[in-house]
C-alpha cells in the first residue's frame, strides 16, 4: 500500500515539475502595459513570464491604459492630464491638460485614435477630447454629487457608457453631438464593457453581487446574473463568447457564457482581484490581485524607521484552458488597467529584460515629490480635526479607515503652511477581512506634494504650502476594498 | 495507512496550489450580510438600499448591528463613542431632518463627534434618505414616525 502511495506521489511531483518547466521554458509571446497608479508609471512586462521590460515615469497617479493599436492613452488622476505614449518607443509624445479638478479615473479611445472619452470621477464630469487639437468638451452630470468612474465605448463609436456609483446608474452618452441621452438604474455599478458585436453592455453591480446584461438596442436590463461577492472589472474574449469578471471579496474570477448568460467556470486567485485583462489569443487571463497577505508579507522593508509594513499587490497569470495559475509575482504600485499586445505587433527596441517589479527589502515605489516635506511618526492617537500648530502651520489630523477619511472637509487659507498628519486607524478592511490594508492619500491639484501610503502603525506627516485658491478633492490612492473609490474628501483653500 | 493518506492529501493540496482562500466570501454570503430582513417603517426612503450603504460605510464604527461597537470604535478611543442606532429612546426622538443633516454634513457640522465624516460628498440625497429609512427599522423600542 505504501509503495502505491509513494508511486502516486512521485507521479504527481513529476507532472507538476514538467508542467512548471514547460511554462518557464515557453517564450512569453505577449507584452503587457499597465498603469501603475500611485507610482506614476507605465509598467511594461512580458506575458506569461511577468518579467519587467521597462518602466516609464509619466506623472503621479496613472490610470488606464487603452490603445488604438499605435498609441497608448493614460490619465493622471492627481494632475488632470491625458498622456499619449508612442508604442514604437514607449515614450510620452504628448500631454493634454484637462480642466482643473477634473479627477479622471478611466479612459476610452475611438477606433481611429482621434478622440478619447474620459470619466472624471472627482468632478462629476465626462469629457470628449480631440487628440489632435486638444479641444475638450465636458458634460457636467446632474444631480451633484455624481461620480462617473468607468467608461467604455461601443464598437460603432456612437456611444460611451459610463458607471456612476453615487447615483447608482449607467449613463449612455452619444459621441456626436456629445450629450447624455439615456440612463438606467444599476446598484453600485463598477467596471463596464461592451461585447464585440455591440449587443450588450456588461456591468458589474457591487451591491447585487451580479453581472448586469444591458441590451444596448433598447437600453434595458435583460438579465441580472448572480456571480460573486463584490464584482469589479469585466473583460470579454476576442470572439465575444465568454466574459470574465473579477470578484474582489470572493477572490475569484468568474467565467460567463455570454450567449447562455450563465456562469461557465470559476478560477481562484490569491487574493482579492481588481483589474483583469485577457491575451489576444484568449489563452491567458491576467489578474491584478490587490492583497498578497501570506504570500509577499515581508517583501518590502518598513516604510520608515518607525514601522509601517506595506505588502505589495501581485499579478497572477491564469491559463484559461486548464484553469491553472501559471505565474504570480509581486508588483509595485496599484495597477488600474492592462493592455495586452502580441510581441510581433510591437516594434520597440527599448524593451529589454529588467528583472523583477519588486526587489526584496526595497521600499514601495511612489511618484517623485516637489516642494513638500514627508516623514512618518509613531501613530498619532489624538482626535481628528484642524488645529493651529505652535509653529504657525495649520495642522490637520486626518484619520483614514475603511472606507472614509475623517474629517473629509478641510478649510485653509491661501498662503498657509498645511501639515497633514494622517493615520490609518483600520482594524480590517470590511468584507475582505484583511488585517494589513494600507490606504493612500493624494490631493488632486497637489499631486506632487501629496501621494503617500498609509500603512497601519504609523502616521504620515505631509507638509506643503497651500499656494493656490480653489476646491481640491483628496482621495484614497491605494486600493483598499469594496468602496475604495468612495473614500474621498475636500480641501478648500480660501 | 490513514496517516499516509492524510500526508498525500496535504502534499498534493500544497503542490497544486488548491489552497482554500482564507478570505473568500461567496455571493450568497455577501448578499446575506447586506440583506434587509426588517419591515419598512419610515415614509421616505428605501431601507433595503439603505442597509447596503450602512454595511459599507457605517459598520466600522457603529457595528454590524448598529450598536455603536464597530471594530474601529474602541481602538481609536473615540470620545464620544459612536452612536448606538438601536437605542430607540434616543434615536426615535431625533427628527429625520436632523439625521439627514448629520449624515450629509458630518458630526462637526452639527456639534457631534469629529469622527463622523460628511457623507454628502459621495452619497446622493436619495441614498441618505435610504440610510435614514434603514436606521428607523433597527431601533428598539420601534420607531413610530414623526
Amino acid at each position: 500500500m505504501f509503495k502505491r502511495f509513494s508511486m502516486t506521489l512521485f507521479i504527481l511531483i513529476l507532472s507538476l515539475m514538467t508542467s512548471s518547466s514547460k511554462v518557464l521554458a515557453e517564450e512569453s509571446p505577449f507584452i503587457g502595459y499597465s498603469g501603475g497608479g500611485y507610482n506614476g508609471k507605465l509598467m511594461i512586462f512580458s506575458i506569461p513570464g511577468l518579467e519587467l521590460l521597462k518602466e516609464v515615469s509619466i506623472g503621479v497617479d496613472i490610470r488606464g491604459p487603452v490603445t488604438d493599436g499605435k498609441n497608448l492613452f493614460v490619465v493622471d488622476k492627481a494632475q488632470n492630464i491625458v498622456s499619449i505614449i508612442d508604442l514604437s518607443n514607449s515614450s510620452v509624445k504628448k500631454n493634454i491638460k484637462l480642466s482643473d479638478g477634473f479627477g479622471p479615473n478611466s479612459i476610452a479611445v475611438s477606433k481611429d485614435g482621434k478622440n478619447v472619452y474620459i470619466a472624471g470621477e472627482l468632478s462629476g464630469k465626462v469629457a470628449a477630447v480631440s487628440v489632435e487639437s486638444d479641444k475638450m468638451v465636458a458634460l457636467a452630470l446632474q444631480p451633484m454629487p455624481s461620480s462617473p468612474n468607468f467608461i467604455a465605448i461601443t464598437p460603432d463609436g456612437k456611444h460611451c457608457l459610463v458607471s456612476d456609483y453615487t447615483n447608482n446608474r449607467v449613463l449612455r452618452i452619444s459621441t456626436s453631438p456629445f450629450k447624455l441621452d439615456k440612463e438606467i438604474k444599476v446598484r453600485g455599478p463598477y467596471g463596464i464593457t461592451v461585447t464585440p458585436d455591440g449587443k450588450y453592455a456588461l456591468v458589474s453591480s457591487k451591491f447585487s453581487a451580479s453581472l448586469i446584461f444591458i441590451d444596448l438596442k433598447n437600453f434595458k436590463i435583460e438579465k441580472t446574473l448572480k456571480t460573486g461577492a463584490v464584482p469589479m472589472n469585466i473583460v470579454v474574449d476576442s470572439k465575444g463568447a465568454f466574459a470574465y469578471q473579477s470578484q474582489h471579496a470572493s477572490s475569484e474570477i468568474i467565467k460567463i457564457d455570454i450567449e447562455k448568460k450563465e456562469v461557465a467556470g470559476r478560477f481562484t486567485v490569491k487574493h482579492n482581484p481588481g483589474n483583469i485583462s485577457i491575451s489576444p489569443d484568449d489563452k491567458y487571463l491576467i489578474s491584478s490581485n490587490k492583497f498578497s497577505t501570506g504570500i509577499y508579507d515581508k517583501l518590502y522593508s518598513n516604510i520608515s524607521d518607525k514601522g509601517g509594513a506595506v505588502t505589495p499587490q501581485n499579478m497572477e497569470v491564469i491559463e484559461i484552458g486548464s484553469g491553472k495559475s501559471v505565474k504570480q509575482v509581486a508588483i509595485s504600485g496599484d495597477i488600474s488597467d492592462t493592455v495586452i499586445l502580441t510581441k510581433g505587433s510591437v516594434k520597440d527596441a527599448s524593451l529589454k529584460s529588467s528583472g523583477q517589479f519588486v526587489k526584496q527589502g526595497g521600499k514601495p515605489d511612489l511618484a517623485p515629490k516637489e516642494g513638500v516635506k514627508i516623514s512618518y511618526t509613531a501613530a498619532d492617537d489624538r482626535p481628528p480635526g484642524t488645529f493651529d500648530a505652535e509653529d504657525g502651520a495649520i495642522e490637520i489630523r486626518l484619520k483614514a479607515l475603511s472606507y472614509i477619511f475623517t474629517p473629509n472637509t478641510v478649510n485653509v487659507f491661501k498662503g498657509d503652511t498645511v501639515r497633514f498628519i494622517i493615520t490609518n486607524i483600520d482594524e480590517k478592511a470590511l468584507f475582505i477581512d484583511k488585517p494589513d490594508v494600507a490606504h493612500g492619500f493624494t490631493i488632486n491639484g497637489f499631486g506632487k506634494q501629496t501621494n503617500v501610503l498609509l500603512p497601519r502603525g504609523v502616521s504620515a506627516v505631509v507638509e506643503f504650502k497651500a499656494d493656490k485658491k480653489g476646491i481640491y478633492n483628496f482621495y484614497c490612492s491605494n486600493f483598499c476594498g469594496p468602496v475604495h473609490h468612495e473614500m474621498r474628501g475636500t480641501l478648500i483653500v480660501e | 495507512m490513514k496517516r499516509y493518506l492524510f500526508m498525500l492529501f496535504i502534499f498534493t493540496f500544497f503542490l497544486f496550489g488548491f489552497t482554500l482562500s482564507l478570505y473568500a466570501l461567496s455571493a450568497d454570503e455577501f448578499l446575506e450580510k447586506v440583506k434587509f430582513t426588517g419591515k419598512p417603517v419610515a415614509k421616505k426612503g428605501n431601507p433595503a438600499e439603505g442597509k447596503e450603504n450602512y454595511a459599507m460605510f457605517c459598520t466600522n464604527c457603529h457595528g454590524e448591528k448598529g450598536e455603536g461597537n464597530g471594530p474601529v470604535a474602541s481602538v481609536a478611543k473615540m470620545d464620544p463613542k459612536p452612536k448606538n442606532h438601536t437605542d430607540g429612546k434616543y434615536m426615535n426622538e431625533r427628527k429625520s431632518e436632523d439625521l439627514f443633516k448629520v449624515i450629509k454634513l458630518g458630526g462637526k457640522g452639527v456639534d457631534k463627534s469629529v469622527y463622523m465624516p460628511a457623507f454628502g460628498m459621495i452619497l446622493s440625497e436619495e441614498e441618505i434618505w435610504n440610510l435614514i429609512a434603514y436606521l428607523r427599522t433597527i431601533a428598539a423600542p420601534p420607531y413610530s414616525g414623526n
